[in-house]
Order: C-alpha cells, then sequence, then structure tokens
C-alpha cells in the first residue's frame, strides 16, 4: 500500500491498496507519526524490515491482517518524506535483498509521480485563480465604469445643490439682515451660534456676537437674580426628560429689562426684551441647541406701565370718592385748605433753613405741621392722608435720630411733600367733577318746584277722596328750589306724615265742617324759610288739632302717667305728649294706628341730618309743626 | 380596573386644599394625606407613600423647597407638582431642578390643573 503524510494531521494515510489486503485494511486507514514500523520509516527516513513481525516490537496490528513479514519504505522527494511504501506478506522473512532495491527504486519514482502531480494539481489552482482573477477584474473596470457614471451624476447633483444652497444663503443673509426681532442659535455650552440676525447686535449693543456666551453677556446688562434664574432655565431646558411647555412658563427672561451703560459705566438708558427659547431635538431625543427669538417690547411696556399707573389713580380717586362720600363737604373744605397751608408752611420752612445749627428745630416745626394734618385727617378718617401723614412723620423722625443732619436729608421730605400738594389738587378736582354731575344731574329750579307740589297735591287729592273730604293745599311761601338737595327727600317724607294724619284724624269731613261753619275744603298751609344757619319748614292744618282727651287717655291706659298727674297739664302740655316715644309701639304704627302720624319715625328722619321736629301750637281747630334742619354752605 | 393613583395634597390653605381635591375627584385617585406644613408633609408621605404631591411652596413650618428635597430622598419615584406664586419663576425653576415633575403657577383655573395633572398620571 502507498499512505501519504499528512502533515496537518501528522499522520499517514491509506491512498493506493493492491493484493490481497484491499479488503482488510479500512480505505481510511490512518497510521500515526511513529507509529508502528511505517511511521519509523517515515520518521526514520529509512527503510524497515521485518522477517517475523511477531517478534518485532513496532510491528503494530491495524486491521485483520495475517502478515508474518512486512517492508516499509519512505517516499523521499529531496529531503521530505512524502509517505511510505508498504508491503506486507503472509510469510516469514518473504523480501530479498532484491526486493529492497527493487522498491526504493519504485520509491523513487512514486516520490517524482508525487511530486509531478502535486506541481500539476497546483498549477491548475494557479490557472484557476488566474482566471478568477481576470474576471474579477473585469467585472471591477464594469463597476468603475458604472461608478464613475454615477460620479459624474452626482457632481451635477452637488452642483445643483451648491447653487440652491447659495441662493438660500442669500436669503438667509437678507432675513438675518432685515428681521427686527433677535435671531440666534445656543448650544448646550451656552454659546451663541456663527449665525445670527443682525438687529441682535443692536440688542446687545456688541458687534461680534459670534460663539459669545450668552450668559456673560447677560451678567452686566440684567439684574443678578434674573441671571440666575436663566442659567438654571437654560441647564433644564437642555434635559430631554423635562415637559417643554412647562418650562415655557418659568421662562425667567420674558419682559426683562436691559440696563445700558457708557464707557465710564453711567447708565444710559433700557430697554425690554421678551426671550423665547425652543428646543431643537436630534433623531435620538437629544437636545442639540436651542432657538431662540428676541423681540423688543419696551414700547408695550411703557405703554402697560402708563396704563397700571393710570389705573392706579383712577382707583386712587375712586378710593378717595368713597371714602369723602362720608364727610360733610363743609369739614372736607376746611381739611384741604387747612392741609394746603401746613403743607406750604413744611416747603417753604425746609427750602429756606440754610444754617445746619437750625436743622434740627426746623424738623421739629414740620414735624408739628405734620400731625396737625394727621390729626385732621383722622377726625375725618381720611385713610390716605392719614398714612401719608404718618409716613412723614416717620421720616422725620429717622432723620432726627441722626447725629449729624445735612440738606440732602431735606431734599426727600421736600419731594414728598410736594407729593402730597400734588394729591390735595388732585382730591380738589375730584371734588369739584363730584360738584359738577351733581350740577348737571339736579332738576332745574322751576321744575324741581312745580314736581314737589304736585307730589303733595297728588296725595292730598287721593288720600282726600278716599275719606269723602276736601283739602286745599296752600303753598305760597313754599319755596321747594331752597331746600338743600340732601334734604328733599326727608321733608318730603315728613310732609307726606303730616298730611296723612291732617287728612285722616285731622281735617273733618265736608259735613262736618258744615256744621263746624268752617269751610267746606279742609286747609293745608306749608312754608319755607331761611333764618341764620337753619332751614325751617312750617307745617298747619285746619282741623281739629292735635286729640289731646285721646293723648291723655292712651297715656293712663300706657301706665306711663296717672290721671291725676295729667289733669293738671294744660293743652299744650297735653298735645306734647304726641312725641312720647313710650307711649308708640314697636310696629312703626302710628299713635293710634296706622294712619296717625308717627312721631318717632319723624323724629329718627330728621335726626339723620341732625333736624328736630317741634310742635308750635295747637287749638281745637288746628296744629302747627315746625321742621328745623342746619344748612351749611356747600362746596364750590 | 386599573389601580387607583395615590394623592397627597399639601398647602397651607384648607380650601385650596379642599379645592384642588374636589376638582380632581373625576380622575380615578384616592387622596390617601392633606397637609397644611411641611412637617406633616414629611410625615404623612412616609405613612402613606403617594404617587404624586400636590406641594404648595410657601408654607409655614417648613418650606416647600426643603419639603420636596426631603420627599424626593424618600422617594425619588414620586411625582411632584409645585404651586406656587406666578411671578415667582426662580422658586420653579428651584423646585424642577429638584426633582418636581411639573408646577403649577397661583392663581390656577380647574382647568389648568387638569391639563397639569393629566401630563403626571
Amino acid at each position: 500500500m502507498i499512505l501519504l503524510y499528512d502533515s496537518d494531521e501528522k499522520a499517514y494515510k491509506l491512498r493506493a491498496i493492491a493484493g490481497g489486503y484491499k479488503t482488510v485494511f479500512p480505505a481510511d486507514l490512518i497510521i500515526k507519526e511513529n507509529e508502528g514500523m511505517i511511521g519509523k520509516a517515515g520518521s526514520s527516513k529509512r527503510i524497515q524490515i521485518s522477517g517475523d513481525v511477531t517478534k518485532d516490537p513496532n510491528y503494530v496490528k491495524k486491521a485483520g491482517e495475517i502478515t508474518k513479514s512486512e517492508m516499509c519504505v519512505p517516499i523521499i522527494s529531496g529531503n521530505t518524506v512524502l509517505g511510505v511504501l508498504d508491503m506486507q506478506s503472509i510469510e516469514e522473512n518473504a523480501f530479498s535483498e532484491a526486493d529492497i532495491s527493487a522498491v526504493e527504486m519504485l520509491s523513487t519514482q512514486v516520490a517524482t509521480a508525487i511530486n509531478n502531480a502535486r506541481l500539476f494539481e497546483k498549477a491548475q489552482h494557479e490557472i484557476k485563480v488566474r482566471e478568477k482573477a481576470e474576471a474579477d477584474l473585469i467585472e471591477s473596470h464594469n463597476e468603475v465604469l458604472e461608478a464613475k457614471k454615477e460620479m459624474e451624476i452626482i457632481f451635477e447633483e452637488l452642483q445643483r445643490s451648491h447653487a440652491e444652497i447659495l441662493d438660500a444663503k442669500n436669503e438667509t443673509d437678507i432675513i438675518f439682515q432685515n428681521v427686527e426681532e433677535g435671531l440666534f442659535l445656543l448650544n448646550s455650552d451656552g454659546k451663541i451660534g456663527s449665525q445670527y440676525s443682525a438687529s441682535l447686535k443692536k440688542m446687545f449693543n456688541v458687534d461680534d456676537l459670534q460663539h459669545h456666551d450668552f450668559l456673560e453677556l447677560l451678567k452686566d446688562k440684567i439684574d443678578a437674580k434674573t441671571t440666575a434664574s436663566t442659567e438654571e432655565y437654560l441647564e433644564l431646558m437642555f434635559k430631554k426628560d423635562i415637559d417643554e411647555s412647562m418650562l415655557n412658563e418659568l421662562n425667567p427672561l420674558t419682559d426683562v429689562e436691559f440696563s445700558f451703560s457708557n464707557s465710564i459705566g453711567v447708565w444710559t438708558h433700557s430697554s425690554y426684551y421678551s426671550f423665547k427659547f425652543k428646543r431643537i431635538v436630534e433623531e435620538n431625543g437629544d437636545i442639540e441647541e436651542l432657538i431662540v427669538t428676541v423681540v423688543d417690547v419696551t414700547d408695550e411696556k411703557k405703554l402697560k406701565d402708563q396704563l397700571e399707573e393710570t389705573e392706579v389713580n383712577q382707583k386712587r380717586q375712586m378710593d378717595w370718592l368713597l371714602s369723602i362720600l362720608h364727610v360733610e363737604p363743609e369739614l372736607l373744605q376746611d381739611f384741604i385748605e387747612s392741609a394746603q397751608s401746613e403743607l406750604d408752611f413744611m416747603e417753604t420752612t425746609l427750602k429756606n433753613s440754610r444754617k445746619p445749627s437750625e436743622y434740627r428745630s426746623v424738623l421739629r416745626k414740620v414735624y408739628r405741621s405734620v400731625h396737625l394734618v394727621k390729626g385732621n385727617a383722622s377726625l375725618l378718617d381720611l385713610k390716605y392722608f392719614i398714612n401719608f401723614s404718618k409716613v412723614l412723620e416717620e421720616k422725620i423722625t429717622k432723620i432726627e435720630r441722626n447725629e449729624k443732619i445735612s440738606g440732602m436729608d431735606f431734599l426727600a421730605l421736600v419731594m414728598d411733600i410736594d407729593e402730597g400738594k400734588n394729591v390735595l389738587h388732585e382730591l380738589t378736582d375730584v371734588i369739584k367733577r363730584i360738584g359738577k354731575i351733581q350740577e348737571n344731574f339736579r332738576p332745574k329750579r322751576d321744575y324741581e318746584k312745580k314736581l314737589f307740589i304736585q307730589t303733595l297735591e297728588n296725595y292730598i287729592n287721593s288720600s282726600a277722596n278716599e275719606e269723602n273730604k276736601k283739602v286745599d293745599l296752600i303753598h305760597e311761601q313754599f319755596d321747594s328750589g331752597e331746600i338743600p338737595y340732601r334734604y328733599r327727600l326727608v321733608i318730603k317724607e315728613v310732609l307726606i306724615e303730616l298730611i296723612k294724619n291732617s287728612i285722616f284724624n285731622s281735617i273733618e269731613t265736608i259735613d262736618e265742617r258744615k256744621k263746624l261753619r268752617k269751610k267746606e275744603s279742609g286747609t293745608i298751609y306749608i312754608s319755607t324759610e331761611k333764618i341764620k344757619n337753619k332751614f325751617i319748614v312750617k307745617y298747619r292744618d285746619d282741623g281739629r288739632g292735635i286729640p289731646v282727651d285721646e293723648l291723655k287717655k292712651k297715656a293712663i291706659e300706657s301706665g306711663v302717667y296717672t290721671e291725676e298727674e295729667l289733669n293738671s297739664w294744660n293743652v299744650q302740655k297735653l298735645a306734647s305728649l304726641i312725641f312720647n316715644s313710650e307711649l308708640y309701639g314697636l310696629d312703626s304704627k302710628g299713635i293710634f294706628g296706622n294712619r296717625t302720624m308717627n312721631m318717632e319715625t319723624i323724629k329718627m328722619k330728621l335726626r339723620r341730618h341732625s333736624g328736630i321736629i317741634l310742635l308750635e301750637s295747637s287749638g281745637e281747630d288746628y296744629f302747627e309743626f315746625i321742621i328745623e334742619l342746619p344748612i351749611k354752605e356747600e362746596i364750590s | 380596573m386599573s389601580e387607583k393613583v395615590k394623592v397627597m395634597i399639601v398647602d397651607d390653605s384648607s380650601i385650596i386644599r379642599k379645592v384642588i381635591e374636589k376638582q380632581l375627584t373625576t380622575y380615578n385617585i384616592e387622596v390617601v394625606g392633606r397637609a397644611g406644613d411641611g412637617v406633616e408633609a414629611l410625615e404623612l408621605f412616609k405613612k402613606t407613600h403617594p404617587d404624586i404631591v400636590t406641594l404648595d411652596i410657601t408654607m409655614p413650618e417648613m418650606d416647600g423647597l426643603q419639603v420636596l428635597e426631603e420627599i424626593i430622598k424618600i422617594d425619588n419615584s414620586v411625582k411632584v407638582m409645585v404651586i406656587t406664586a406666578m411671578s415667582d419663576k426662580a422658586t420653579g425653576l428651584k423646585a424642577i431642578k429638584l426633582g418636581a415633575k411639573s408646577f403649577l403657577g397661583k392663581p390656577f383655573t380647574e382647568e389648568k390643573l387638569k391639563e397639569t395633572f393629566e401630563k403626571l398620571i
């Protein structure tokens, strides 16, 4: 058999077999290097012969062979063992010297044949490789041609894109040069991008903003607290797990004041800007940059401030309006005049003080004036002026406590006093306007007079008809136009009350009057008069007067007086029982029921205006009441 | 049925606490605690382990930011909605930085409260 050496497996593998052992040895027979006589022949490169293998320690039985003698000849080419030629016999000492020479020669030829076969194989392989390489080259060449075509197409497209990009850049430049808003990109390091709108330079008052640190730009223009908040805000804007819309509500750079100074650090002007930040998000969700827009809101801010100031002033005026409504106009006028005088005095005193040695004495004088104003304001509960005076007092006290007082301390006080005078002036304006409104809404005098009398006459006529009576109203001496406006309603109410009593109790029916030889029509007389500081209304009817007997009876029934006591009273005194509140119930009815005058009601209504009602006189066929109300000069 | 979301309401105004509770009743929630100050809030938080806390920032005893910090330390998965004055943006930002998940400015409308709350559930 011929076994060839496999250098990878370091073993000899059966390649060809002839003879009786063809069916004995397996086709995949493998003899390891150095195994048996075959291995030894290969490793030693010498022929191995054994005449009796049973006695040869190198012999290894590999299959079902019944070998007695074996000869192994290495197949060598050059110095390399290609394999082993192995012959086995079933007879002992089967191989002679002649056999050894022949097999040696054979092994040489086999080595040559093997080498040639291997060379041929190699050459074939190389041919195949070369052919493949040629085919690959041709393929690559085609691919290169294809690629060249594609490159040409791409190049054309690039040229086109380049032109488009240039156009787009031109447009962008135009936008950036002309847009009013500030526009820029901000990266996560807080740096401004290379492209930004031209107006931004003006807003920040910096020529070149490229790659500038945004927070550094803000630091010398806005307050430290806002800068710190901005830093926190921007940090959060770059965190993708925080909701952008929520963060926008916390944007500290809205309507923020930018202060600008000159080269020596003196403030020159302020502008107001609003910044809006929007995330630019990559595909993976990371926030690459922020796009920032800046709007100049200076004009809007100024307008807003003006509106707020106007609102504040209007509210202040409304507060005054409400606070002065409860104050008597005359007293209010007094207050204004007095406060004006004190403020003038304070201002003059402060402005004219020259000697530092007099400063403390000046302060004390001013303090006394302020205290006076405060006292007057407190009396009338004018809260604004109470507060104004308190604040001024505190300021004066604080200055007075200083070891050294300077003229500059007085400057602040003078400014406050000036403000106080402006406020007084405004207050006077408000009062004047109220006065004008009142005047415009007041009905004209003639119409007023007619309306007032008409009301009374209508009531008299309707009530008298009910009672089958006739009653005339005599009012020649009654001038309703003279009634101070604030008393019109109460006087009307009192007169109605008195008229009610006249018609339902005092004035007799037509028949009764005939029997008494009185005129058919009863008469009610009303008149007005001004005496000194009083406004007087007189009321009289020609009925049966105050029912003194019934009053007396009522008084006795009430237990307030005894009969004995009342018997000693004269008619006038008995008539005055009409004013005795103990004879009235709590049900607001008149002394003899619902249709008699309720003096309690009348007195209460008049008391609200510091007025009174008096029973001037009373007889069997009349009674006369006088109503008195105080009058003051109205503020003009 | 999905589990109810546990909510704790912290505000020194009892009226605001009631208003918030009433306005959130449309959601599948269970109010597990109501506190009027920071100290009470922390004690309740440890006991009730809410999923969401509405937290007023300006409170007596312990200010809201301190409470927020302590709450996050105890359980950093809790979702806190801080409630503060609209004008106080600096505090709002600090709160978000400390770990609050959302912010609601006072005065708030029912609509705004619900819009902010919905982002947490």
